[in-house]
């Protein structure tokens, strides 16, 4: 565990990243399974920079995501405080889980999120969202592999330039 | 949760995330009201538009590139093909436009009879949709004008066929728009055949609007288009909105609830027309549209 400095520039350049994904077209059928980048990015980041990446960051980087997907203000903001809450108080656990089991924990992660946009849409009197809803965890728990790699990869490069 | 994490020195933040959390979730909940009741954050976001469109854009790029491509390499036969077909489109339009003129003659010449407000001619501007997917939830689109084009906040938006929306929110070179279907949105309409006039609601779905408010006996049936009557001084009258798919009447409900399919081809339109309405609301007498 290298208490080196978080490498600010690709945390940004990484959430910018997830921004374009986010907002990226797909047929309208497509909607709903798309990944939830922008958390995959984060709860690497909060795994890998252990203590300095908090819920003030997954709030800010939501608040972003609200204004780039022209979104309710505020939803992706609590979606993600949520989100970076849970893995900080896990993350000692989660770190040392097995890849397997990591990408478990994100799964229930992104099941839990979806529980919370559900409320959140209960409460502002949306639709009740079609079934496809719910393969969106899973899609994400499948390019999550993905995610921790590409990331990964790029941190090492980061480090050694 | 973790009796452990208060003693470990490493943890000692441990509360005061706690404390954090909720400070958060509050800033969160309170800001999605204030979005959602009051519209008070639409400033907000129109100047976050200034980063958030180059994100956009770079999001658009692969269609923008593809059509880019297609364009290049459409055929010379292809081009004269579409070129003819346009122009027998536009014959047409053009003969349904004479119609049109003598029956607008007509009608400014009653109108000056009947002593009414004037219908004056609207300013349209052709405006491109982002090929960008917004929040799945909200039903808005991204156009590619701004203030800088004198795009305004609830500035009607039209396609080929109807009425799609309205604008929410303008940044430089972009701008928000709502559309009709969108569960937060109302358009004050009138049923062509009758002139009954009532409000149509978005439903969250992009090919239904439902109608509450009407009495059970109201002279309403499938296949009656409903255009905007007008009233509410947002969107100018007389624009097609969306066709009566079925009514159901209930005789244990107090209202009628009629279901129409919007005019506008709300998921699929990628030009849209932008309207500066040059009769004031103001003048216009409420029964301007009364029984005839």
């Amino acid at each position: 565990m290298s208490r080196r400095a978080t490498p600010w520039g690709l945390v940004i350049a990484s959430l910018l990243g997830s921004y374009v994904l986010a907002v990226l077209p797909l047929p309208d059928e497509a909607e709903f399974l798309r990944p939830f980048w922008t958390a995959l990015v984060l709860i690497y980041w909060s795994l890998e920079t252990p203590g300095e990446l908090g819920i003030g960051t997954g709030w800010l980087a939501g608040l972003g995501l609200d204004l780039v997907t022209g979104g309710l203000l505020g939803e992706h903001a609590l979606r993600l405080t949520i989100l970076t809450y849970i893995v900080a108080r896990t993350r000692r656990r989660l770190r040392f889980f097995p890849f397997w089991q990591q990408a478990l924990a994100v799964l229930a992660l992104l099941i839990n999120d979806r529980i919370v946009t559900l409320w959140i849409q209960g409460v502002m009197n949306y639709p009740w969202p079609p079934w496809t809803f719910w393969l969106a965890p899973l899609v994400g728990t499948l390019v999550w592999p993905v995610v921790f790699l590409t990331l990964d990869a790029l941190r090492q490069r980061f480090r050694a330039a | 949760m973790e009796p452990d994490l208060q003693q470990s020195p490493l943890f000692a933040r441990g509360p005061s995330s706690n404390a954090r959390l909720i400070l958060l979730a509050m800033a969160s909940v309170l800001m999605m009201m204030a979005d959602h009741r009051g519209h008070y954050l639409d400033r907000i976001r129109s100047g976050a538009t200034i980063v958030a469109f180059p994100l956009q854009k770079i999001a658009a790029f692969p269609w923008d590139a593809g059509q880019w491509i297609t364009t290049q390499f459409t055929s010379r036969r292809d081009l004269s093909s579409e070129n003819e077909k346009l122009k027998q489109r536009n014959l047409l339009a053009r003969g349904q436009l004479q119609r049109l003129a003598a029956l607008r003659a007509e009608n400014e010449r009653l109108r000056a009879l009947l002593d009414t407000a004037r219908e004056r001619p609207e300013r349209l501007e052709v405006a491109e949709i982002e090929r960008v997917d917004l929040d799945p939830y909200n039903h808005r689109v991204l156009i590619d004008r701004g203030s800088s084009d004198d795009v305004f906040e609830g500035q009607p938006l039209l396609d080929e066929n109807g009425v799609m929306g309205q604008i929410v929110s303008v940044g430089p070179v972009s701008a928000y728009a709502m559309l009709i279907s969108d569960p937060n949105h109302a358009i004050p309409v009138r049923v062509n055949r009758t002139g009954l006039r009532t409000i149509a609601f978005g439903t969250g779905r992009t090919d239904e609007l439902v109608i509450n408010d009407l009495p059970l006996s109201a002279d309403v049936r499938r296949g009656d288009l409903l255009v905007t009557s007008g009233l509410g001084g947002r969107f100018p009258a007389g624009f097609p909105v969306a066709r009566v798919a079925r009514v159901e009447r209930d005789p244990g409900k107090p209202f009628a609830q009629v279901i129409a399919a919007p005019a506008a081809a709300l998921d699929r339109s990628r030009l849209v027309l932008l309207v500066w309405p040059q009769d004031e609301p103001e003048d216009t007498p409420p029964n301007q549209e009364g029984p005839k």
